[in-house]
């Protein structure tokens, strides 16, 4: 597949692999959830519990970590810009990233998800 | 049976949203106030949630045929996350009432822009900052442009940042207007860097909202679903179907919205 930039593949496949892991973990954690008790789970874990709910094959943990794939997928997507940039010595592509990775991480620590 | 419901409202809104280029969000968010009955707050976070998944989705498409300008999304996020983040933690502790009247003056400001189908397209036009090339497949011609007054777009960035965060709406109909006629951006990469953006911007929201608890999987997961459903079939039906008539009745739906807003912002 050919792609504008090298930016453009990395960002793409990014985006790519973190949609489709959260949609096959959310699906996963949906039938399971249906199947034992006949309905979707009415609340997400903490981040910090999802792992090792998802290790123990309880339907809730998979939903969450599909639920968090979705809204951390983008942060890689960002994360990844960087990386490519600073690769192409760009400091404004750094920089911009940064800044929004730093917004992110912060969204992510004040909500304590 | 309610599960069923949450799906259909997805759907809908996602084909609408997608015929018409917008975020699902404008309809999802009164759909499950009016129809279901659910908070406002709780409306939003699942909301949210909806146009993030939308936005992944539609960037795929969009970066492979490189249409996105990733790099001004970053320069423009900087403000606009800072916007969403800090709207996002206001929306935990404002009144409803609130949120309901905000969403009534966006949705009569969506009626006022949807007057006319985008234009003033600036294609072939390299002058400006960030330097950028796309090629057309309708044309099969390649489009350079350049960017300027990148200060404003990031100013309306910014607003479209909070917006999107207090009341769960991708923001798009603000950018892509601003990206087009004052930017300098082609449509079709205004679209593509507005969809990218979009998903940042309400990221940043949703993990506050994941945090608080408001976001409910047996909620959210139909109405994403549906609403990514949607999307696919709102791009396969957009060339079939009348776009001013339907804008005439999306516009006429959305009055109804910002009366029925509007009327709970009021408490009556």
């Amino acid at each position: 597949m050919r792609f504008a930039t090298p930016l453009h593949r990395f960002v793409y496949y990014v985006l790519l692999v973190g949609l489709s892991a959260s949609v096959v973990l959310i699906l996963a954690g949906s039938v399971w959830s249906l199947a034992t008790t006949g309905a979707l789970p009415e609340r997400t874990l903490p981040a910090t519990q999802v792992l090792r709910s998802v290790l123990a094959g309880e339907a809730q943990g998979l939903v969450s970590a599909g639920l968090l794939g979705i809204l951390l997928t983008p942060l890689v997507a960002v994360a990844a810009t960087v990386v490519v940039s600073a690769s192409r010595r760009d400091g404004v592509g750094v920089l911009a990233g940064i800044g929004v990775a730093l917004v992110m991480v912060v969204g992510l620590l004040l909500g304590g998800a | 049976m309610t599960s069923l419901g949450y799906l259909g409202l997805g759907v809908a809104a996602g084909i609408l949203g997608s015929l018409l280029g917008l975020g699902g969000g404008i309809l999802i968010v009164p759909g499950l106030t009016l129809l279901f009955g659910l908070p406002i707050k709780t409306a939003v976070a699942t909301s949210v949630v909806a146009v993030v998944t939308n936005s992944l989705a539609g960037s795929l498409v969009y970066i492979r045929r490189g249409f996105t300008h990733i790099k001004l999304a970053m320069i423009l996020e900087t403000t606009t996350t800072i916007g969403a983040l800090g709207s996002g933690l206001i929306a935990m502790w404002v009144s409803g009432r609130w949120l309901y009247g905000l969403f009534a003056l966006v949705a009569v400001y969506m009626i006022y822009a949807m007057r006319q189908p985008p234009a003033g397209e600036a294609e072939d036009d390299p002058d400006g900052v960030l330097p950028a090339a796309f090629t057309d497949p309708a044309t099969g011609r390649e489009i350079r442009y350049g960017v300027r007054h990148l200060g404003i777009g990031a100013l309306v960035s910014t607003v479209a940042g909070v917006l999107s965060s207090l009341l769960g709406v991708g923001g798009g109909i603000i950018k892509v207007p601003v990206m087009c006629q004052v930017m300098g951006v082609p449509i079709k990469a205004a679209t593509a860097t507005s969809t990218f953006m979009i998903g940042i911007t309400t990221a940043t929201a949703a993990m506050v909202y994941y945090g608080g608890g408001l976001v409910i999987p047996s909620l959210a997961v139909p109405v994403a679903f549906g609403a990514f459903l949607g999307a696919q079939v709102g791009s396969r039906l957009g060339t079939r179907i009348r776009s001013k008539a339907l804008r005439r009745l999306f516009q006429l739906l959305l009055l109804v919205i910002a009366v029925q807003m509007g009327w709970r912002a009021l408490g009556l």
